[in-house]
């Protein structure tokens, strides 16, 4: 039971996955490939976004009481499924990696002079331990009590800079087309993808009758990140690309009466939060993933943590490196491949089964 | 009447008469009076208050048998030796059961039980020829009275409190819970103490399996002795090593039957004046029983104070430290300058100084617990005025960082059943605060609520109904909401029947038809 969650938590899982990453690095990076139309780009990667979500979720309707384990194995096979579970757990260490040098790079420019890395990683390390031997039920729980502070955070980080927009700096609207559009998409793919989470909440979802609500989150998710991105555009302007973290930046540029002092610190501790929990799920995600290609919880434990100790020292302080490594090519073609291969798959599952079902005699009886 | 030993000794044995006498636990009255004479006395060894008194009637030989001191003589004169000798014919047990109608007695067949009986104050009558022996309660144990417990002081509402019989109490709770689904379960624990130990339900609420866990963990206490129900606590608690409370504790008996009407089970442990309930949720220690008896948008202010209190004593230490340490930037400028102006010349870091005075805070704490109390006036000159003031005028602490540490102080006592865990949160936060700031602090927080919100106290969420969100169970937890509205009861605990009131009262509509 301990891994079973409400709707209302698996949508707060959800909807937190899904907004922190694009809060922070993804709007500078974006604006490299999108330029001014960042906020179309990010709508494009949030709508194909949403509509693996609606697949997801009509698979989980079709198999109330299956996992993403069993569906998979049903129709493919173990060993391919123990190699989709690989992949799904090398995208969420990706993304968590990204999250965790986010934070960093966030702590550092609002709070810290000096950071020292050590004293950052090493508590993270032992937290992110901690939250490995936890189970999907607490941090759906712990989403639910933070949910609302998080949501009252984006709105005041929405609400403040607002006397600053210039519209100005929005226009002229696809100027070059849409082809910066696909690109600023396909560049930042790292940041999309996250509800791919659904797929190990499957057949783990109490009362499964009304997932729908997943998809409503998503819906005000989605139209939470396209209003910071066109307010991010409206208040930078071709500067973007210089404001690395996003939120941060834009707290700086609300226009504050002096005796309030730094009201953005309520924003900064919220965000904080945020941030480190999303690296949580992202992690016990991807610990998850490893316990079906492993079997055994204590060996994929030691080997998420052994990952992120060795990866964090090799990017050693280089949020670039990192940055470069997750929009090159070839990490491109690996999580495009999933995002939108695990979709078909579970279509081609609906398929086989349709093919299998038994085609019984029609009867026709004379009334 | 005769009397057995020669030495002045109280019936408490040592070890080994104990260890006999569980040896001997399986020794059934046989009815040759003798025999059975002597077992019990083995068993009492040179116990010289052990009185033993023939009574002879028609020829029918019986024995009663009790400690001086602990039985009151006017009520076994009157309720037992005079109903007997005014028998005719006694024949068998029933007889002496029936002649017994004002006292109440019970029937034994066990020395080990009989012994027990007689420690408790009740006398025991032998009767030749029969296997069963008649414990009569004619105890003369004073217990304290009902009064109002220092702990739980009330404006309004009813003031009674718990006292260390167990009688008395559950007497109590009946008063209150005047209806035949009070349902009870008796427990003996403690090898040596025989502690009976109550847990009270009400059957048409409580959920059975919850009853049936925590009866079977009571069963499996095998301990020599239960001195209070804080004893009990550490079995009852699902997670040993944790340092947050798990189970609710009361002294006064309209808050337990308060808990026994939303479906938790009380357990009472006779000796104690403290009731425990479980399930326990945490938003408990936030509700006190004055918010029921006054008017509920106050209440629902007192507790958001509450809870404000909570936080503030939790993290204005922690922040202070992490602020001066990594994050003055973060402070106004005017409040920065005050800051740096009394820090100036302290001997201590920023850290140092907060651990020193949280340090010195809680031995004055202790201190002030145990003194005698024509001491308090004496502690309080000396805690406040020469350790406080002439640490800041001799330069050893900054008057920010006591004010901080008084205001963190007096708010943690706010919610007093849950000090001892706050205290200890705080000393972490600080820590953390000192050596890694803001992202500590952070982390830190994440840590206690992944960790509270994978507790369950008996399938109940430790951290509902904030998490999972129960809109129902809203209306009494940070809002208390008008009796009237609380239709069902907390949803977050496992009860058979959720209904409280079948529809809302509402005075306004009745007083306008």
């Amino acid at each position: 039971m301990k891994n079973k969650v409400t709707i209302r938590q698996a949508s707060m899982l959800v909807f937190l996955a899904v907004i922190s990453m694009k809060f922070l690095l993804m709007p500078a990076t974006m604006s490299k490939y999108a330029d001014r139309d960042i906020y179309f780009a990010v709508f494009l990667g949030l709508a194909i976004d949403f509509v693996t979500l609606i697949i997801y979720l009509q698979t989980a309707k079709k198999y109330p009481n299956k996992t993403f384990y069993d569906i998979m194995s049903d129709h493919f096979g173990i060993i391919f499924t123990k190699v989709i579970y690989f992949l799904l757990a090398i995208i969420f260490f990706f993304k968590a990696l990204f999250v965790i040098k986010a934070t960093h790079a966030y702590f550092l420019d609002t709070l810290y002079d000096e950071f020292d890395w050590w004293l950052y990683v090493i508590p993270l390390i032992i937290f992110l331990a901690f939250v490995l031997k936890k189970n999907f039920r607490a941090l759906g729980r712990t989403c639910e009590i933070c949910i609302l502070i998080i949501f009252v955070a984006i709105i005041i980080c929405l609400i403040l800079p607002i006397g600053n927009i210039e519209l100005i700096n929005v226009f002229p609207i696809l100027n070059n087309g849409l082809e910066p559009v696909f690109s600023g998409w396909v560049r930042c793919s790292y940041g999309f993808g996250d509800y791919l989470i659904v797929l190990l909440l499957m057949g783990n979802i109490k009362k499964s009758a009304n997932l729908n609500k997943i998809a409503y989150y998503a819906v005000l998710a989605i139209i939470l990140i396209t209003t910071f991105f066109f307010e991010f555009v409206a208040l930078f302007g071709d500067m973007s690309t210089n404001q690395q973290l996003a939120i941060s930046d834009i707290s700086v540029h609300a226009q504050l009466p002096n005796t309030l002092g730094r009201i953005d610190w309520l924003i900064i501790f919220l965000w904080s939060v945020t941030l480190l929990l999303t690296c949580a799920i992202l992690v016990f995600a991807s610990k998850k993933c490893l316990d079906v290609v492993i079997g055994k919880k204590m060996i994929s434990n030691v080997i998420v943590l052994i990952s992120i100790f060795a990866m964090i020292l090799l990017l050693y302080l280089n949020l670039a490196l990192l940055i470069e490594i997750v929009t090159s090519i070839y990490y491109i073609v690996f999580s495009m491949t999933i995002y939108l291969g695990i979709p078909i798959l579970l279509i081609f599952c609906r398929v086989i089964d349709f093919a299998r079902k038994p085609k019984g005699k029609v009867r026709y009886e004379v009334a | 009447m005769k009397k057995s030993g020669k030495n002045l000794t109280t019936p408490i044995q040592n070890d080994t008469t104990l260890q006999k006498m569980s040896k001997e636990s399986n020794i059934h009255i046989t009815g040759n009076l003798q025999n059975d004479l002597d077992a019990l006395k083995s068993v009492f060894g040179d116990s010289e208050d052990l009185i033993v008194k023939d009574i002879y009637i028609k020829n029918k030989h019986l024995i009663i048998v009790y400690i001086l001191g602990i039985v009151d003589l006017l009520q076994l004169s009157k309720f037992v030796v005079e109903p007997l000798q005014n028998q005719n014919e006694i024949a068998n047990v029933s007889d002496v059961v029936n002649a017994l109608v004002l006292s109440e007695s019970k029937k034994i067949k066990d020395i080990k039980e009989v012994y027990e009986n007689i420690c408790k104050g009740k006398a025991c009558i032998l009767m030749d020829g029969e296997a069963t022996v008649i414990s009569c309660s004619v105890d003369s144990f004073k217990a304290r009275s009902v009064a109002e417990p220092p702990t739980s002081a009330v404006l309004y509402g009813p003031r009674a409190g718990f006292c260390e019989d167990l009688k008395i109490n559950l007497n109590l709770i009946r008063h209150i819970l005047s209806t035949p689904h009070l349902a009870r379960k008796s427990i003996k624990v403690g090898r040596i103490t025989h502690t009976d130990i109550s847990v009270v339900y009400l059957d048409n609420v409580a959920d059975k399996k919850i009853v049936k866990q925590i009866v079977q963990t009571l069963e499996k206490i095998d301990i020599d002795g239960i001195i209070d129900s804080h004893y009990i606590v550490q079995y009852l608690a699902q997670y040993k090593y944790s340092i947050f409370k798990q189970i609710g504790i009361t002294e006064k008996p309209d808050i337990l039957c308060a808990k026994m009407l939303e479906g938790r089970v009380g357990i009472l442990v006779d000796g104690s004046p403290i009731a425990l309930t479980l399930p326990f949720v945490l938003i408990e220690d936030f509700q006190a029983s004055n918010d029921y008896y006054q008017n509920s948008k106050r209440a629902t202010f007192v507790r958001f104070i509450r809870i404000l209190s909570i936080f503030m004593s939790i993290y204005v230490p922690a922040m202070y430290v992490a602020v001066q340490l990594f994050h003055y930037k973060a402070i106004p400028l005017k409040f920065l300058t005050t800051i740096i102006n009394s820090t100036q010349g302290l001997p201590f870091t920023p850290f140092a100084e907060m651990l020193f005075i949280l340090l010195l805070f809680d031995i004055l704490y202790e201190a002030s617990l145990r003194m005698p109390s024509y001491l308090g006036l004496a502690m309080s000159i000396v805690g406040a005025l020469i350790l406080g003031d002439m640490a800041v005028k001799a330069g050893l602490v900054s008057p920010p960082a006591v004010t901080v540490m008084a205001l963190s102080g007096i708010t943690i006592y706010t919610i007093p059943d849950q000090v001892s865990q706050l205290s200890l949160l705080r000393l972490l936060f600080v820590i953390v605060g000192g050596t890694l700031g803001f992202f500590g602090i952070t982390i830190l927080t994440l840590y206690f609520i992944i960790y509270l919100n994978d507790f369950d106290s008996y399938s109940a969420p430790y951290l509902s109904p904030m998490s999972p969100v129960s809109f129902k169970d809203m209306k009494d937890s940070v809002i208390k909401s008008d009796i009237s509205k609380m239709t069902t009861r907390p949803q977050s605990i496992s009860t058979i029947n959720k209904t409280r009131q079948k529809g809302r009262v509402d005075n306004e509509k009745q007083s306008n038809n």
